[in-house]
């Protein structure tokens, strides 16, 4: 059961004699899921591998004093949200904004120079899509769409009420339903 | 129990009798019986104990088997999520009904990631958590002393190799220097000799008699990469703290 597995690594990391290996091992667990969390968030592989190790930095020096008022995943889920954010916002500040836009369209950019796009498949037009929603907006449809995450959950990771998150949810498909049909 | 009137009357028409004994039961239950049923129920099912096994407890008596630790804190909140989740439609029906166009493309993952990135990736963050919290520090001061110490390593190996009165000074006191510098005759007997330096002493040879173009110039022409580690010269050499001692001597007598 991933709670009693979590609350074990938990114990070990307290334990100087096993907190290397129990850090290792909550990296091996939970680093796949954490960099596309990322990844579909700031869209490039080196940006996200840039927050993806400081969000384990952070982690390596936080987790001591976690409170554990929530799950593992759940904690770990939300740093990677708002290393993510963050590092939106820090691009934001440097690049050169455009009045209507901005950073999302140097994402859309991005994505169109990957050596994999392809402009006839719906798969691509649908990453063009999510970055056109604000970033908020964005994580939630992430979580929901590809993490599956229950709204029980995504509120204790976003700390925002189930219903706020089921609006945004619904809106952002609506907005996407949009973008593939229209543009 | 009160019964209801109308159980009382239809009781009397099939039998007065009956009817009229009372319902007080006549069975008696251990204390705190139903206090504990649920705890001991529980328990059961997670022991995986058949129907027909023997009850593992009863009021009083305490049960053999174990609970994971917090294991009934969390049980009503585990089990109120649960219904939850079963009575919320999944995420794929929900996709369905908002829209059915995006529910129809493809999840599969577009972005590809390098090859054993995932690896890669672990071994970066230990190095910059784990490993770095074990690592040295090694500070601006140690880096540059460690240059000095090289570059004092150096002159003193220029000193005895050719001399240390054509160098220094033209004094007979110095001729001592140098049939002590003599014995050592091989590149090889200097460098274990100099291997042996007092890294102090040296830096403070190297700051009396150096110009700071001098040791630019030793740094310039000195491969590091053939030069030993910081950690691996510090040693008490008493010959060369001797040369040092008397280098000293010498600069006073001079200078007064």
């Amino acid at each position: 059961m991933t709670q009693t597995e979590d609350k074990e690594l938990l114990l070990q990391f307290r334990d100087a004699a096993t907190k290397e290996r129990a850090f290792t091992r909550i990296i091996k667990k939970y680093q796949e899921k954490l960099y596309w969390h990322v990844r579909r968030m700031v869209v490039d592989h080196d940006d996200a591998n840039d927050v993806l190790q400081n969000m384990f930095i952070k982690v390596w020096n936080a987790l001591e004093n976690f409170r554990e008022d929530s799950q593992l995943y759940t904690w770990l889920y939300r740093i990677a949200t708002n290393e993510s954010l963050t590092f939106l916002e820090q691009q934001k500040k440097r690049a050169a904004i455009s009045i209507d836009g901005s950073v999302e369209s140097g994402l859309s950019n991005t994505i169109k120079a990957d050596k994999h796009f392809d402009a006839n498949r719906l798969e691509w037009k649908l990453q063009l899509a999510i970055q056109e929603l604000p970033e908020k907006q964005r994580v939630v449809f992430n979580l929901r769409y590809y993490d599956e995450m229950p709204y029980e959950e995504m509120s204790r990771v976003l700390e925002t009420s189930e219903g706020a998150l089921k609006a945004s949810y619904h809106h952002a498909v609506k907005k996407i339903e949009d973008f593939i049909l229209n543009r | 129990m009160n019964r209801s009137t109308d159980i009382l009357n239809e009781l009397q028409t099939i039998s007065p009798a009956v009817a009229n004994l009372g319902t007080q039961m006549p069975y008696t239950v251990p204390a705190g019986y139903f206090d504990t049923l649920g705890d001991v129920i529980l328990a059961r099912v997670i022991a995986g104990a058949g129907e027909d096994s023997a009850v593992t407890s009863v009021a009083g008596k305490s049960t053999p088997f174990g609970v994971p630790e917090g294991y009934f804190e969390n049980l009503s909140t585990s089990i109120l999520s649960k219904i939850k989740a079963q009575q919320e439609p999944g995420v794929a029906d929900e996709l369905k009904e908002l829209s059915p166009v995006l529910a129809s493309i493809s999840k599969e993952n577009v972005y590809t990631v390098p090859e054993g990135y995932f690896g890669v990736m672990e071994e970066e963050v230990a190095e910059k958590t784990i490993h770095s919290a074990k690592a040295k520090v090694v500070s601006i001061t140690a880096v540059k002393r460690r240059w000095f110490s090289y570059a004092a390593a150096a002159a003193v190996l220029v000193m005895v190799a050719f001399g240390v009165n054509k160098i220094i000074h033209p004094s007979t006191k110095l001729d001592g220097y140098v049939k002590e510098g003599l014995k050592y005759t091989t590149e090889e007997q200097i460098a274990e000799g100099l291997q042996t330096i007092n890294e102090t002493d040296l830096v403070a040879y190297l700051q009396m008699t150096a110009e700071s173009k001098d040791v630019e110039t030793i740094a310039a022409i000195v491969d590091e990469t053939t030069l030993h580690q910081e950690e691996e010269t510090v040693v008490e050499d008493p010959l060369l703290e001797s040369y040092m001692n008397q280098l000293n001597e010498t600069q006073t007598t001079t200078t007064n």
